[in-house]
């Protein structure tokens, strides 16, 4: 499964940062395609080093993300303009 | 406020900025890295000395006994049957990796006249091998 397929990536993260497994994988199979494009960046097959590098990255980041921080910036979304 | 989904995308949008980076990094620490590529012994001492495997080269004496060092009995009493300048040739061009110009400025010959005498050796060792 791709992240483009998931409309609400929260639960996901909050799970990560809660230590649950299945979480992990399922952020992992989420990101699994970008980080096989970087992985692979240059040369004809996967760095398997430098895959798990940037899979020990991505849940890294995950456990860092400040979701309520992120959830209290203001809103970007011009359709939701008062009148 | 940001909804949850504005916030998923800035993970994600975060998420592949910092992979990109990482990739970045990494390729920046090792610039040059190159792969190791295990040698053979005997390779290493060739690169070391260049010259030392001249020792494990046949004499003009043992080449005309070139029959002496071929384990297959049948190809060694074909190619007993050659003459001595056949076997040279043979010699020269199989095992010094010389080509047909090479043998020829050391022989004294045209690499016209090598070249037709290792194929003329060939077939007779051919002709000699399948008649057995």
């Amino acid at each position: 499964m791709h992240y483009s397929e998931i409309d609400n990536l929260v639960p996901v993260i909050l799970a990560v940062q809660e230590d649950n497994d299945d979480a992990v994988s399922l952020m992992l199979e989420l990101f699994g395609r970008d980080i096989d494009y970087e992985a692979k960046y240059g040369q004809r097959h996967v760095d398997p080093d430098l895959r798990q590098e940037l899979q020990i990255k991505l849940i890294y980041i995950a456990k860092c993300f400040n979701v309520e921080q992120h959830l209290a910036l203001p809103s970007q979304n011009p359709g939701q303009k008062k009148t | 406020m940001s909804s949850e989904q504005e916030v998923s995308r800035m993970f994600i949008r975060y998420v592949q900025q910092a992979l990109k980076n990482e990739r970045i990094n990494r390729h920046k620490v090792n610039p040059r890295r190159i792969k190791e590529t295990p040698l053979e012994e005997w390779l290493i001492e060739e690169i070391e000395d260049p010259h030392h495997l001249d020792e494990l080269k046949l004499t003009d004496e043992e080449i005309e006994h070139l029959e002496d060092f071929i384990e297959n009995e049948r190809l060694a009493t074909a190619v007993a049957s050659l003459s001595l300048p056949d076997k040279m040739v043979l010699y020269q061009y199989y095992y010094d990796e010389l080509n047909d110009v090479e043998i020829g400025s050391r022989s004294g010959k045209t690499s016209q006249g090598v070249n037709y005498r290792r194929q003329r050796a060939l077939n007779r060792i051919r002709a000699a091998y399948t008649n057995m």
